[in-house]
């Protein structure tokens, strides 16, 4: 492993220190020529030879240095191509603005791009922002993550929630990155909904493998989300109202043509949830919100800066009272609350820099806060028959989190035409809360005080982790066939008086043995230094973030992946792609714990194992026309392994699904009418049922009886599918537009099972009876037990409403 | 947390809940057969009962034919004395724990087991109906427990200390082979009575078996309590037994340290004692404390058993939901090791080695530890 890394790092060097006097450098920024907005993954080419903007918008085209000018063509999906002639006698900027309105029709010539065929690297997809807005939508709420579970190797757990299981792992194993910021904890209404807004999302490239060398941290998959910088020129925005959240968006210049806003709030109003709650008799309510907030300003065509914040949070209550007679005679009066509340925080500056035309800095400085807070009080009163009166009062606090510092330098250099190096740095400063909890009970009666004690425990304390990373990955084109992509991602992670290292080779490469079609092969190793401790059934979020400790090794994974690729049809791509993931050091609850409401700390809960995910995926993508969509299949198995877990034996990983069908379309009918289907097969996923009673026998003849259990994940469930509709209704105004959407979740109203549980129907009596020893034996007959399926998600029709301005 | 969301969401999908083809009333009822063999004794026992279901049932009669290498040894027919009302079991009653109950038929034989005795056991039931088998277990090698010492330490809760009783005990791996251990203390008092006013001295016996603080591999903690000790919110973490393997320690020695609750020897000697006094003089006099201990000694008895892998899972799987905090609706799975054949249940064989350790004398009055 050592030496492949350091052949990589050589081979790198020396491209990176390869320099070509018989070149110039073009480079600049493309924009959009309405709203200045920078446009990621812009074209910049001449013949065959061609660069593509970053993340930031800039390029950087190395061309032959002449006597006259060279003509580049600027393009990207939905602008009109561009043709600039520049004099190529000296290094030259470039700034280009685009006009959007091309026709869709219209291929778009790109060079080494981040995802799709073209690109160097496998499994990486990028969704379009207008696949997003216009998928038909849960509440009415366009939502980013549900598209994303709509990729082939993607899955989204329970059915409805915006959960991502990528390629055979765990929720907590994606890097969800908001402009390069991790957000731990991306899920509202327990899932239903994700943080990120739509309205204030730029772009989404979601990679499932061949991860580039400047991501680290996550073994699964990497969710890169682009948020928008904000018009420079004009003041824009959209309001809009659906029947969960009311929406607003701004964006516009502060100082015009130099410094931007853009600004996303949502809210969860109460106008749909609060009369079903009240209705049900429930006494509680629920709300989310999220601000996204970003500042732009440009100081020169070399230096920009960026400030961006988001925060996001969720808050549920719930209230109980009851009043009951006592078997004494007395009266029993019992008041409980419960209260809920996590989000997360994320806050970021970042510094551009053109240091020369072949290479760019990005600096960070960020900061990242998740919480989570759960809450109850228990008060109660007994008046008895004699009249004396025992008071009880129970309360807990429990809370969670996590909070970074974080610091990071990027660099982009193209050293040539046909070489684009990436290579950079950073540090985080960790500070883990896993868990605190504290406890208060009192107890009096007849107004003695007979308890009154407070206890107030963190299991592990706050702990301290130091990560550091450095990347290098070279884009790097040998000849007209062959590309490779090599890199290296380095880190390092110090907790506990341990420092734990790791030294990530990532390889990839693509051959084109026809113009049309091509074979990519990738190889990436990955390590993550945080876990997120789960339930089996439910993504909650009293789900637990924790760190490794000396105890508990980084997890690690090795992706071995291999793709054919074929776009001989203009505006369709096809791909066909396999895999192979081993993960080691995986967390998963020890037999028998509870996850919550033990006081033991989660060190002495898990068990580390190992884990295993292969699968086949096949792609079909149109790009182009009035129709576009996708058709995903993914055939796959993941299984999980630990020594004391179901006997040291493998078992099925709770999603472990075998077959995943996805069908996507979208259809514009014309520009007042747009349509959208959405429909996904997905083969049922694992519980652990139990089959039946037995008694189990201790060495000195104790019995004790229990469910009785063959192995982990016994119970495969039924297959789930869905078709959901959306339809979108545009209307032109004099400035701006107003959208109705109306869609439908689970059209044809298929029953899908969200969750299983058991149920015990019980008659009979009890009777109890005091033995010789002292123990006391109940007994109670049962008549059945069954499984019920419980379907969040049935038919469910919603409406929503944007005007634009 | 879970009885707060579940009932959330099942209020969200309240109209759209549905039975799925699972239903345990269809499950083939199975004979159910338990028992620990061992080497130390020729007096063997497993019992029988029926598993439908949901439901626990007696059988009406079994028998059991023990083979040891291949070769029939005992044969013995039990039948069910009474059959009460309670004939059945609730399925999914939590909580449930006792010696054996009348829905077991326990079934006792005669069978001397040498280590390296392939054993083998054959069991029917109601006169054929149901039939099972053991698959052929194999008599484990002796341990031995080269070392046993005690101290007294005291470990610091929350908000108050608590003085336990540590063994310590060491316990040489049988080289070239995995192995698995489970262990027990098994405690005896002896203590000698006589009347304040210099009447008759009486002798008594209590035992019992020692709780081992904390349910977790006691290799691993060594000694130290793990936090589920903390018991806030009443998790227990003790239990009668322990179970580890030599994973750790590999042909090398594990040095246990263990701790016990200390001794409570009013409890159960003086409830044996008052017995012996009503049962001589026709009254009962223990209320009365007109007696004094004038000798007392406690004797540990550490019985360590060399187990199959299959017999170490069990055990922790036992200990697992015996504990005070299992309960199947809020922790995760667990899975129950069975090894019958044609049948459910669990029957191994333990070759156990018994180490004793005298606890100095003690002298202290009633009144003194009352």
């Amino acid at each position: 492993m050592k030496r492949i890394s350091i052949l990589l790092l050589l081979f790198v060097s020396q491209a990176v220190f390869s320099q070509n006097k018989n070149t110039i450098t073009v480079s600049g920024l493309i924009t959009d020529v309405a709203s200045g907005e920078t446009l990621i993954g812009a074209g910049a080419t001449v013949g065959k030879d061609g660069a593509v903007t970053n993340n930031f918008g800039f390029y950087s085209l190395s061309v032959p240095r002449t006597a006259g000018k060279v003509d580049i063509t600027y393009s990207y999906v939905g602008y009109t191509t561009q043709t600039i002639s520049v004099p190529a006698q000296k290094d030259t900027t470039v700034n280009v603005t685009l006009v959007p309105g091309a026709s869709l029709e219209e291929a778009v010539v790109t060079a080494q791009r981040e995802s799709g065929i073209d690109a160097t690297k496998m499994s990486a997809i990028e969704v379009p922002i207008a696949a997003i807005k216009s998928a038909p939508a849960l509440f009415g709420e366009a939502d980013v993550l549900k598209t994303i579970q709509m990729l082939p190797g993607v899955q989204g757990g329970t059915e409805g929630f915006s959960g991502l299981y990528v390629r055979g792992g765990g929720p907590d194993e994606n890097l969800l990155l908001l402009d390069g910021i991790p957000v731990y904890n991306a899920e509202h209404m327990l899932g239903i909904f994700s943080v990120f807004q739509p309205e204030a999302v730029k772009k989404v490239t979601l990679y499932k493998g061949a991860f580039p060398a400047r991501y680290g941290g996550r073994i699964s998959s990497i969710l890169d989300v682009r948020t928008n910088d904000g018009n420079l020129y004009e003041t824009h925005g959209s309001i809009g109202i659906s029947m969960i959240s009311d929406k607003l968006h701004l964006e516009g210049p502060i100082w015009k043509g130099k410094t931007s806003y853009s600004i996303s709030a949502r809210g969860m109003h109460s106008i749909f949830l609060t009369p079903i709650l009240k209705l049900t008799g429930f006494d509680g309510n629920y709300f989310f919100y999220d601000l996204d907030a970003k500042l732009t300003h440009r100081f020169s065509d070399r230096d920009r800066l960026y400030f961006n914040v988001y925060n996001g949070l969720d808050d549920f209550y719930y209230r109980y009272k009851d009043d009951s007679s006592t078997f004494s005679g007395g009266n029993l009066t019992e008041n409980q609350h419960l209260s809920i509340r996590w989000g997360n925080t994320v806050s970021a500056l970042r510094w551009n820099h053109v240091m020369s035309p072949k290479l760019f800095a990005n600096t960070t400085v960020a900061y990242n806060h998740y919480k989570m807070k759960m809450g109850s009080e228990l008060v109660s009163q007994e008046v008895h028959q004699n009249g004396t009166i025992d008071n009880d009062q129970y309360k807990f606090d429990y809370r969670s989190g996590m909070r970074d510092w974080v610091a990071k330098v990027d660099f982009d250099y193209t050293p040539t035409s046909n070489q684009q190096v990436k290579f950079g740095a950073d540090y985080t400063y960790h500070t883990f809360i896993p868990e605190t909890l504290s406890t208060y009970a009192q107890e009096t009666s007849g107004g003695m005080v007979q308890l009154d004690t407070t206890i107030t425990m963190k299991s592990n304390g706050a702990q301290i982790g130091h990560e550091v990373s450095l990347y290098v990955e070279d884009d790097i084109k040998l000849g007209n066939r062959l590309t490779l992509n090599p890199g290296v991602h380095a880190s390092l992670f110090g907790t506990q008086g341990k420092t734990y290292w790791s030294l990530e080779p990532r390889m990839s490469a693509k051959l084109n043995f026809t113009p049309d079609w091509a074979v990519k092969a990738s190889y990436s190793r990955m390590s993550q230094y945080v876990h997120l401790l789960s339930s089996s059934q439910l993504s909650l979020p009293v789900d637990l973030w924790v760190p490794i400790t000396k105890n508990i090794r980084p997890e690690t994974s090795n992706q071995y992946s291999l793709g054919l690729y074929y776009n001989g049809i203009p505006g369709w791509e096809f791909s066909l792609e396999g895999y192979y993931k081993s993960i080691d050091n995986v967390l998963e609850y020890k037999e028998g714990v509870a996850f919550l409401f033990d006081s033991s700390g989660w060190e002495n809960k898990v068990e580390v194992g190992s884990g295993r995910a292969m699968g086949l995926e096949l792609f079909i993508e149109k790009t182009m026309g009035k129709t576009t969509g996708w058709l995903g299949y993914t055939l796959a198995k993941s299984d999980r392994l630990f020594s004391t877990i179901n006997h040291g034996e493998r078992f099925p990983y709770r999603y472990d699904r075998r077959h995943n069908i996805n069908l996507v379309v979208n259809h514009k009918f014309n520009d007042k009418f747009d349509f959208s289907a959405t429909w996904n097969y997905a083969s049922g996923g694992v519980t652990t049922l139990p089959e039946r009673r037995v008694a189990m026998i201790s060495p000195s003849g104790d019995i004790q009886y229990t469910d009785f259990v063959t192995s982990r994940n016994n119970y495969r469930l039924p297959s789930s599918h869905t078709l959901n509709l959306g339809f979108n209704f545009h209307k032109k105004h004099n400035r701006g537009e107003g959208i109705w959407n109306l869609s439908v979740y689970n059209a044809y109203n298929h029953m899908n099972p969200s969750l299983v549980l058991k149920s015990n129907n019980e008659y009979g009596t009890m009777t109890s009876r005091w033995d010789e020893d002292g123990t006391t034996q109940q007994f109670k007959q049962v008549s059945e037990v069954q499984l019920k399926k419980i379907t969040l998600l049935p038919f469910f029709p919603s409406v929503g409403y944007t005007r634009t301005f | 947390m879970k009885r707060f969301i579940i009932p959330v969401l099942l209020l969200l999908a309240g109209a759209c809940t549905h039975i799925i083809d699972y239903d345990f009333s269809k499950v083939e009822p199975e004979l159910m057969v338990l028992g620990w063999l061992d080497q130390s004794t020729s007096s063997q026992t497993v019992s029988v009962s029926l598993s439908e279901g949901g439901l626990i049932k007696s059988v009406d009669e079994a028998t059991v034919t023990c083979y040891v290498n291949d070769k029939q040894v005992a044969s013995v027919t039990a039948i069910q004395e009474e059959k009460d009302d309670y004939s059945s079991f609730s399925p999914f009653y939590i909580g449930y724990s006792g010696k054996r109950s009348e829905l077991q038929l326990p079934v006792s034989f005669s069978a001397s087991l040498k280590p390296g005795d392939k054993v083998r056991l054959t069991v029917d039931a109601n006169h054929g109906t149901y039939q099972a088998s053991t698959p052929e277990m194999t008599v484990p090698e002796p341990v031995e427990i080269t070392k046993v010492d005690t101290d007294h330490v005291t470990v610091t809760h929350l908000d108050y200390s608590e003085d336990y009783l540590q063994i310590r005990a060491d316990v040489p791996d049988r080289k070239g082979e995995d192995n698995w251990y489970c262990i027990s203390v098994q405690e005896v008092s002896y203590g000698r009575y006589s009347f304040k006013d210099d009447g008759p001295a009486l002798f008594v016996t209590a035992s019992r078996t020692a709780y081992i603080q904390d349910l977790d591999d006691p290799i691993l903690l060594d000694g130290n309590l793990s936090q589920s000790d903390l018991n806030i919110f009443d998790f227990s973490g003790n239990g009668e037994f322990a179970c580890f393997s030599d994973q750790l320690f590999q042909d090398g020695t594990a040095h246990l340290r263990m701790n016990i609750s200390s001794w409570n020897d009013g409890e159960y000697s003086f409830r044996d004692l008052g017995k012996r006094f009503a049962e001589t003089y026709g009254t009962d006099i223990l209320n009365e404390r007109a007696f004094d201990r004038v000798h007392a000694e406690c004797r540990l008895e550490i019985r360590l058993s060399q187990c199959s892998q299959d017999a170490y899972y069990y055990l922790r799987t036992l200990r697992t939901i015996s504990s005070d905090g299992y309960d199947p609706r809020i922790v995760e799975p667990v899975t129950v090791p069975s090894n019958i054949i044609g049948g459910i249940g669990f029957v191994d064989i333990l070759n156990t080695t018994v180490a004793y350790h005298c606890l100095p004398d003690k002298e202290e009055s009633y009144e003194e530890m009352d």
